[in-house]
């Protein structure tokens, strides 16, 4: 495995600097991933931060809930300029799920759109058709859980319209990770929190010898350490 | 029909509260259905709750229809003439048309929830949205637009769990409803079809509806 994405949540407050330390305990990824659900700080404004002091690969979180088309392909062009070049698409939580649960629900557009909306803009594209400048420099992603024939076929959908890569939620008991990597052809992340992992290398060994791109490593407040933990013995191996 | 429930006693009372004269108007289609206000409910309130104060009152077949209310009306002219206030036992289209028909102050005595689905007595349920554009030839009669909280058009999220929804956890989700219908109809295939997002520019409201011609052919011009 050589991709190893520690994933935060943006803070919901303006703590940049216990956000940063947090960043810095996480030496062994390779990459963070941000994901804003609730209101908080901009990921892309803690990303350009990130970049800078770190140096590591950022992967904006993009989902619909809380953004309508117009909003979500602004973040788009503010990713290329900021140099931000991973993006990750995802439904997001319905803000009921949230610390807004009275705020209204946007989906303007669901994961397949988004991602259409994204890939488009890589083609040179805005959404209504018009010509950019430039196309943007972008690698996408998208988010998913595949425990059934529905969400293999909307997975496959994702990956024909040119997805890059999936975070695959775990646990997923329709399908193993490594035959849906073989099946689709994309490298696969698989995306687990740090209180899934269970305490044994064997499990660690399990994971990593199922032969997938890499692991999008979900990180609470307060898990630093154990995520260190787990991501330094996955980059042990090459 | 459109579901409503009746607001509370004291709410109502509140309303009414600056009016001695009183109408009150019932609606004899979706509030009778809902047993909120047909007949019987209005009765109540002219009976029971307000009787010194309500001048008149009457249950309107339709209060959501201009025509039929001008008509209805008539019957209680000259009560409505003196009336201060009329109490409307219908959803907010009967309390509007009511409103605009009359010129006087309407009180809405139920609340209107939505479009919904009669499963059996007092229990209804919400199925379509009015959105003017059915899909529900490709999804096998279930409208995802209104039963998909995230009113997703590729659905299932990866919020779903063991065909679960992520946001009423004990709801079947709809897009594996869908596949479960399709798949019984062996139309699997209209899954693969990918939606363009919705034209909001085309769902501007107030939204309008103007005939010229009714669908039989006649002519609304002449």
């Amino acid at each position: 495995m050589v991709v190893l994405i520690a994933q935060l949540a943006c803070p919901l407050a303006t703590e940049v600097e216990t956000f940063l330390q947090r960043a810095r305990g996480l030496e062994s990824a390779t990459g963070f991933h941000l994901y804003n659900d609730g209101g908080g700080l901009h990921p892309l404004a803690l990303g350009s931060l990130l970049q800078q002091e770190l140096q590591k690969e950022v992967y904006l979180h993009l989902h619909p809930a809380d953004r309508n088309r117009a909003a979500l392909f602004s973040d788009l062009l503010t990713a290329h300029v900021t140099g931000v070049e991973k993006v990750v698409l995802g439904s997001g939580k319905h803000p009921i799920k949230t610390r807004f649960p009275e705020a209204k629900p946007v989906y303007d557009l669901d994961l397949l759109q988004l991602l259409r909306m994204t890939l488009r803009a890589r083609e040179g594209f805005d959404p209504t058709g018009r010509p950019l400048a430039e196309g943007l420099s972008v690698q996408v992603g998208v988010q998913v859980r595949v425990d059934s024939p529905l969400e293999l076929l909307r997975l496959r959908q994702m990956v024909e319209l040119g997805a890059d890569f999936v975070l695959l939620k775990w646990p997923s008991r329709f399908l193993d990770a490594s035959q849906l990597q073989v099946q689709i052809e994309r490298p696969i992340y698989l995306s687990v929190e740090v209180d899934q992992v269970a305490r044994e290398e064997e499990e660690w060994q399990r994971i990593h010898d199922s032969d997938l791109a890499g692991i999008n490593l979900v990180v609470p407040f307060g898990k630093e350490d154990r995520a260190e933990e787990i991501l330094r013995w996955f980059s042990r191996y090459p | 029909m459109m579901i409503t429930t009746q607001k509370s006693k004291e709410e109502i009372l509140a309303l009414l509260s600056p009016y001695s004269k009183i109408v009150i108007v019932g609606c004899g289609g979706c509030a009778a259905t809902c047993h909120t206000g047909g007949s019987e409910q209005v009765k109540e309130w002219e009976e029971k709750i307000l009787p010194e104060r309500v001048l008149a009152s009457l249950v309107c077949e339709e209060p959501c229809d201009e025509r039929l209310v001008r008509r209805d009306l008539r019957r209680i002219k000259r009560e409505l003439d003196r009336a201060e206030a009329i109490l409307v036992m219908s959803c907010g289209l009967g309390v509007q048309t009511l409103a605009d028909v009359t010129g006087k102050v309407c009180l809405p005595a139920l609340d209107s929830h939505f479009y919904g689905k009669a499963e059996r007595l007092g229990k209804f349920l919400e199925r379509c949205e009015g959105c003017g554009d059915c899909l529900l030839a490709e999804t096998g009669g279930i409208c995802f637009l209104v039963r998909c909280p995230k009113r997703l058009s590729h659905g299932p999220c990866e919020g779903m769990v063991d065909g679960k929804c992520e946001v009423r956890e004990e709801m079947d989700c709809v897009w594996k409803l869908i596949y479960d219908r399709l798949a019984g109809l062996g139309q699997e295939d209209r899954l693969l079809r990918i939606r363009e997002p919705l034209d909001w520019s085309k769902r501007v409201r107030p939204r309008e509806l103007t005939w010229s011609r009714l669908p039989g052919g006649v002519d609304l011009q002449k």
